[in-house]
């Protein structure tokens, strides 16, 4: 079973994903006759904006198990986690951008949903800052488990925030109001980041592991 | 370009390019660490036998 799920085959299975995705999203999906073809912009939009939100979630999980059992492998996978985490959420937010452009005519503005996102990426942005610049392995691992814990405090905010403050972004839409083929895109779409999240967070963890024990093998050598 | 396809075809290249970019910077990173280790190990290995 193990061998099946590799990260070679995670990353396969992923590409192949995305790929159908993509073809679904742009090909088979109706253009939405209000916002025309920019609306599919939402089939890869709102995916990164949900394994951004994994990806932290799982930070939690592994820095809450980290400061329970002190076991660094938790630690390699947080590190592991929140770095995908980042790169999925600035794109998210990035992509948030080229969608607001045409619908809202701005970029950016400080609605809420927006400059809640714009805090959680400062957040891990930090928490990665944190554990380039803390030296010692077992400190960096228990501060950063601690920023990985509060951080994630943000994520419900930025979901709930466009439910409690009604401003520009719209709220989450609800499956009965869309077109079956619609919502056939964006499960392809979030499954399929969700496989490219299970595949860096996998390879990321392996090498963050390895790196670990290259930094033992190096000090006990010295 | 009307209908908003400048932004669509903008927003897909850039998820295109962020994702294809950063698989190869996390291939590579592994790949990377996998040979520094191979090669520290086999020095640690050396030096333990001196």
């Amino acid at each position: 079973m193990s061998r099946i799920f590799t990260p070679k085959s995670l990353g396969v299975a992923a590409g192949l994903t995305w790929g159908v995705a993509l073809w679904v999203g742009l090909a088979v999906a109706p253009t939405d006759h209000i916002m025309g073809q920019v609306q599919r912009i939402m089939y890869i939009h709102v995916p990164a904006a949900w394994s951004g939100f994994l990806a932290f979630f799982l930070v939690f999980v592994a820095s809450i198990a980290y400061l329970i059992r002190r076991d660094a492998r938790l630690d390699h996978l947080a590190h592991a986690a929140a770095e995908v985490g980042v790169v999925f959420m600035s794109l998210a937010i990035v992509l948030g951008a080229v969608w607001g452009k045409p619908t809202w005519g701005v970029w950016w503005t400080w609605d809420p949903r927006l400059t809640s996102a714009a805090v959680l990426l400062a957040i891990y942005l930090g928490y990665l800052a944190m554990r380039a610049f803390t030296d010692e392995p077992e400190r960096r691992a228990r501060l950063c488990a601690a920023v990985g814990i509060i951080g994630f405090l943000d994520v419900p905010l930025v979901y709930l925030s466009v439910l409690w403050w009604r401003t520009l972004h719209q709220a989450p839409s609800s499956p009965e109001t869309i077109a079956r083929p619609m919502l056939m895109a964006l499960w392809l779409g979030v499954f399929a980041f969700t496989l490219m999240l299970a595949f860096f967070t996998t390879v990321r963890y392996q090498t963050a592991h390895w790196e670990a024990e290259l930094e033992l093998l190096e000090v006990s050598h010295v | 370009m009307s209908d908003g396809m400048g932004y669509l075809i903008a927003a897909y290249a850039t998820a295109l390019v962020t994702v294809l970019a950063y698989a190869v910077a996390v291939i590579t990173g592994n790949r990377a660490a996998a040979r520094r280790l191979a090669e520290a190990r086999a020095r640690h290995e050396k030096a333990d036998h001196v």
